[in-house]
């Protein structure tokens, strides 16, 4: 009898130590794989926890900023040489851009358009540090609700596309890299092929091994120059058109053979990135 | 004296990451590793123990891996493996770095099979491998200084421990 007790609570054990662990996996899959809004004891923690951390980082960082800097210092030349010989070139670019602008203007009041898909107000953003996860590609910044920032808007450095906003709390926010493998929905990009022309693809994935990202569902017809570049289109919710996402280092067909997939370099160094800009995008609503 | 350890520990896993890139093999785990340190100041009061791993594994959730409540489950898992460890164990330098190779190890595994079953990321025992590799540089470096810091401490400050 009491053998048989025994083997019944051992049973019992087995089942209810199995519902929870698949509970916690369902709990887990859930908040890894969704972008879920941050309850208000989270938001609380964290925001209390990471304002601490940022103060007691800041000295740490600027240390790390100056052996950055004093490392660099055989390269500043070669740079200073480099910058030098593109100086002439800036004045004419400047020019160039400011007639664009203002035909950009007349034009928009022309076809009564209040705003378009490149369209943007910045915020801009310090990076408290990066997610412990190991495999998780994110980063958390340290403007959130209170600074205006919502889901699901683009964030960009100085060299192109990082990735969105993916949780909120009110002084930070968490972004969620394009080198991100749980990067839901497809990115809708173009190729330059060549002055004005462009092809269309989706960005599907990336490869951390190779470090390049894949576009796929490119037209077969079209013969894409290496190192073209690869900028957002801008259709979408999420990212405004003309960003740079990288170049093009390699092209293949799929394994159907009825459209070309190509790997993109990064044009973004994950690893070495501190301050981002955090893109509010303006839409027409009409 | 422990929870000034747990959260110092906590904050410093943070700053070193915060430091490093992410493919270095210096990865820090320092909060995990706080408990193998501070276990024997607990004077067997295991149930402080596991539930401050608990609290420890919740807070790591939130603010470093955006997840809910895969490191508290995990880190409650861990204080019972080390209560378990110890007992037949010594408390002496040898056995922590020991005992912190297991549980480190034994972390990856758990946190890399979660996170396989739910496809969250791709079933590569390398990538496992180099997880753990990856984490023993930085790790060992914490444990070798802590270790003899708290020693000194709880001397210094007549801290009851167990031996």
């Amino acid at each position: 009898m009491k053998y048989k007790l025994n083997k019944k609570n051992r049973k019992y054990y087995i089942l209810v130590i199995t519902l929870f662990i698949t509970l916690l996996l369902g709990i887990t899959a859930y908040s890894i794989k969704t972008d879920r809004n941050l309850t208000f004891i989270e938001k609380s923690i964290r925001d209390t926890v990471l304002t601490i951390g940022k103060v007691i980082n800041a000295p740490f960082k600027s240390v790390k900023a100056k052996w950055e800097i004093f490392m660099e210092k055989e390269d500043i030349y070669i740079k200073y040489k480099n910058l030098l010989e593109r100086e002439n070139e800036i004045g004419q670019y400047e020019a160039r851009i400011k007639e664009l602008e203002k035909e950009n203007v007349e034009l928009k009041q022309l076809a009564e358009i209040d705003s378009s898909l490149t369209d943007f107000e910045i915020i801009n953003a310090t990076i408290i540090y990066r997610d412990n996860g190991y495999w998780f590609d994110t980063l958390v910044i340290d403007r959130g609700a209170s600074s205006g920032i919502k889901k699901n808007m683009a964030v960009i450095s100085s060299n192109g596309l990082v990735g969105y906003i993916s949780t909120i709390s009110n002084f930070t926010s968490t972004v969620k890299l394009l080198t991100n493998s749980q990067i839901n929905n497809k990115i809708s990009v173009k190729i330059e092929i060549s002055k004005g022309k462009y092809s269309y693809g989706l960005l599907t994935g990336y490869n951390s091994d190779e470090n390049t990202y894949l576009i796929e569902g490119i037209s077969d017809y079209v013969d894409i120059p290496m190192n073209a570049q690869v900028t957002t289109t801008g259709l979408g919710e999420r990212f405004p058109s003309g960003i740079l996402i990288g170049n093009v280092k390699s092209i293949t067909t799929d394994s159907f053979d009825l459209a070309k997939v190509a790997y993109v370099k990064p044009s973004v160094e994950m690893n070495d990135i501190s301050f981002v800009r955090v893109l509010k995008r303006k839409v027409a609503n009409k | 004296m422990i929870i000034v350890f747990f959260i110092f520990s906590f904050l410093l896993e943070g700053i070193v990451y915060s430091c490093i890139e992410t493919n270095s093999i210096a990865i820090p785990l320092f909060s995990l590793l706080s408990l193998v340190l501070i276990y024997p100041y607990f004077n067997n009061k295991n149930m402080y123990f596991i539930t401050s791993s608990l609290i420890l594994g919740f807070f790591y959730d939130i603010i470093y891996t955006n997840t809910l409540f895969m490191n508290t489950f995990t880190f409650g898992i861990i204080a019972i493996l080390i209560i378990k460890v110890f007992t037949y164990l010594t408390r002496n330098v040898i056995n922590t770095y020991l005992v912190s190779l297991i549980v480190l190890a034994f972390y990856r595994v758990v946190i890399f099979l979660f996170l396989a079953l739910i496809q969250a990321i791709e079933f590569n025992l390398l990538n496992l491998l180099y997880s753990i590799t990856n984490s023993l540089l930085m790790n060992t470096l914490y444990i070798s200084i802590f270790y003899f810091l708290l020693y000194a401490l709880s001397s210094k400050l007549k801290i009851k421990k167990i031996r």
